[in-house]
């Protein structure tokens, strides 16, 4: 194996330096596959330590990129280094000195910018997230708090919007496979800047609690 | 240059000689003079693929110079434009074919002029086998979406390219680097050809970047055979994507071939697959196979840079 050093985040991650949020979270879940155990792809390539190792930098990689700030600095540390391009990359966080920028043109979904409300800060989405279950009233509720409308989400998650609706209506036969749900609803939290898990777990809580 | 594809897999029944006896057919019939050379050698049987009997005249008769030249071991088929080097008939002495044999046959080989020579190899990674990737910078892996056959398929793609990396180097300079490599990686396999690549660049970056650019030249191509409805049909492109990203290796994806249990009939009744069943998937695919091959062709002859690098290499080996 190459040294795998030699290979920026977005290489791990098979990506363009901008792609977006959505294109990351996807990305990653394929190399998890791709260099998952069982995995045909890649039988027998790697010794067991470099597989470890490729699934250590696979995280890093993912938890750099997925995070705003983080992402932010990365990008510059590789502009500056001359591996990409400046202008090539995602700004989601620099958009004032870059309006020409590829999040700045209209089609591309971009995330919340950093004045809409940070989740927790606001005391009205404190006070909706403060219950031990959480229902789609309460995404609902704190969706409408943060003047978001569902085509936004559904432009930025690429979940279509009747998908959303029918998990914020709590129509729990509409609903997709558990996989399916659970990874709609870590979108919908990260949306918002919120800690998914936390979102996942709770509003999953009723789901399987009404069906047993 | 001569135009020869070698078709190797590294594991049997991957289809090889499927492939190798329908490209030929398919190529004569566009009017392209094409050879099949049948290398497996202890193993052969092109010649069954393409409805032809027991051959007596074969590549062994060169060898023990029954015959003077290559070109006297070349049979007419019954399709006008497709020759054939048969490997019947071959003692267990060409099977582990002597090192000045295997030089003569391969200058032979290269001075033979086809538009296209396919050669069809054996299974396994010996030396007689990948030996004959070095007659040419572009091949043709074939692997089924097995672990087996893909685990085949990734030793015989190490082995290939460390074979290329040897070529490009002098014999002691190659044994430098080897010994290198082993201390650095204890108890890993040298033959990796990344590692040697590391190595050698860092070591020697001039000399370094002349193997990279000569590696990067080669055109080489994997094809995914009989892939079946439940297999993954991305396989074959990740398989790519993994050896050019870890490995370092270009490697291009020509696209799947469908399996057909209809192949084993024609194989059957000695008929070619691509005239008796044409209006199945599995002989689209075939199509879009050859077509990609012959497309590749113009391709090479076009860009000459990996045969520079590779001329001046030859030169200058000691051996």
């Amino acid at each position: 194996m190459r040294p795998l050093v030699e290979l920026t985040h977005y290489e791990m991650l098979d990506l363009p330096a901008a792609a977006t949020p959505f294109e990351i979270r996807k990305a990653y879940k394929r190399a998890l596959e791709v260099y998952g155990e069982d995995s045909m792809v890649i039988y027998s390539l790697f010794s067991a330590e470099e597989r470890k190792e490729i699934l250590v930098r696979l995280d890093e990689a993912f938890a750099t990129l997925s995070n705003e700030k983080d992402r932010y600095e990365y990008d510059q540390s590789l502009i500056q280094k001359g591996v990409i391009e400046e202008g090539s990359e995602y700004r989601s966080l620099g958009k004032k000195g870059a309006a020409a920028g590829p999040a700045g043109s209209a089609d591309t979904p971009s995330q919340p910018e950093k004045e809409s409300p940070q989740g927790m800060e606001n005391p009205v989405v404190k006070e909706i997230l403060s219950g031990e279950d959480l229902t789609g009233l309460d995404l609902k509720r704190l969706r409408m708090e943060m003047g978001i409308s569902l085509e936004q989400i559904a432009k930025w998650t690429k979940i279509r919007p009747g998908m959303l609706q029918s998990i914020e209506e709590d129509r729990f036969y509409d609903l997709p496979s558990r996989l399916h749900l659970k990874s709609f609803l870590k979108a919908y939290a990260q949306y918002f800047h919120l800690n998914p898990e936390s979102i996942v777990s709770r509003y999953m809580k009723r789901v399987d609690g009404g069906k047993s | 240059m001569t135009n020869i594809w070698p078709i190797g897999g590294g594991k049997g029944g991957s289809g090889k000689s499927f492939l190798a006896g329908n490209l030929g057919i398919w190529l004569a019939k566009q009017g392209q003079r094409t050879l099949l050379v049948d290398a497996d050698f202890g193993a052969a049987n092109l010649h069954t693929m393409i409805g032809l009997p027991y051959q007596t005249k074969s590549l062994s008769d060169f060898l023990s110079k029954k015959v003077q030249t290559l070109e006297e071991t070349v049979i007419e088929t019954r399709i006008p434009n497709l020759f054939l080097i048969s490997g019947a008939g071959n003692n267990l002495d060409t099977a582990n074919m002597a090192y000045e044999q295997k030089m003569k046959t391969f200058r032979a080989l290269s001075k033979l002029s086809y538009d296209f020579t396919l050669l069809d190899l054996g299974a396994g990674t010996s030396f007689n086998t990948i030996d004959f990737f070095l007659l040419s910078d572009s091949g043709i892996f074939v692997v089924t979406p097995e672990p087996t056959s893909i685990e085949n398929m990734y030793r015989l793609i190490r082995a290939v390219y460390a074979r290329k990396i040897r070529q490009l180097l002098k014999t002691h300079h190659f044994r430098t680097l080897v010994e290198e490599t082993e201390s650095r990686n204890k108890g890993a396999m040298v033959n990796n050809p990344e590692y040697l690549l590391s190595v050698i660049k860092e070591l020697e970056p001039e000399k370094g970047k002349i193997v990279e650019q000569a590696l990067r030249a080669f055109q080489f191509k994997l094809v995914l055979n009989q892939l079946r409805k439940q297999d993954n049909p991305q396989l074959g492109v990740l398989i790519c994507r993994i050896i050019e990203k870890h490995l370092g290796l270009p490697l291009q994806f020509i696209g799947n071939i469908s399996y057909d249990d209809l192949v084993h009939d024609a194989v059957c009744q000695k008929v070619p697959f691509l005239e008796r069943y044409h209006h199945t998937q599995t002989a689209v695919d075939l199509e879009n196979f050859c077509r990609h091959i012959l497309g590749a062709r113009s391709m090479a002859e076009r860009s000459g840079a990996a045969e520079d690098v590779l001329e001046m290499a030859v030169d200058g080996r000691t051996q």
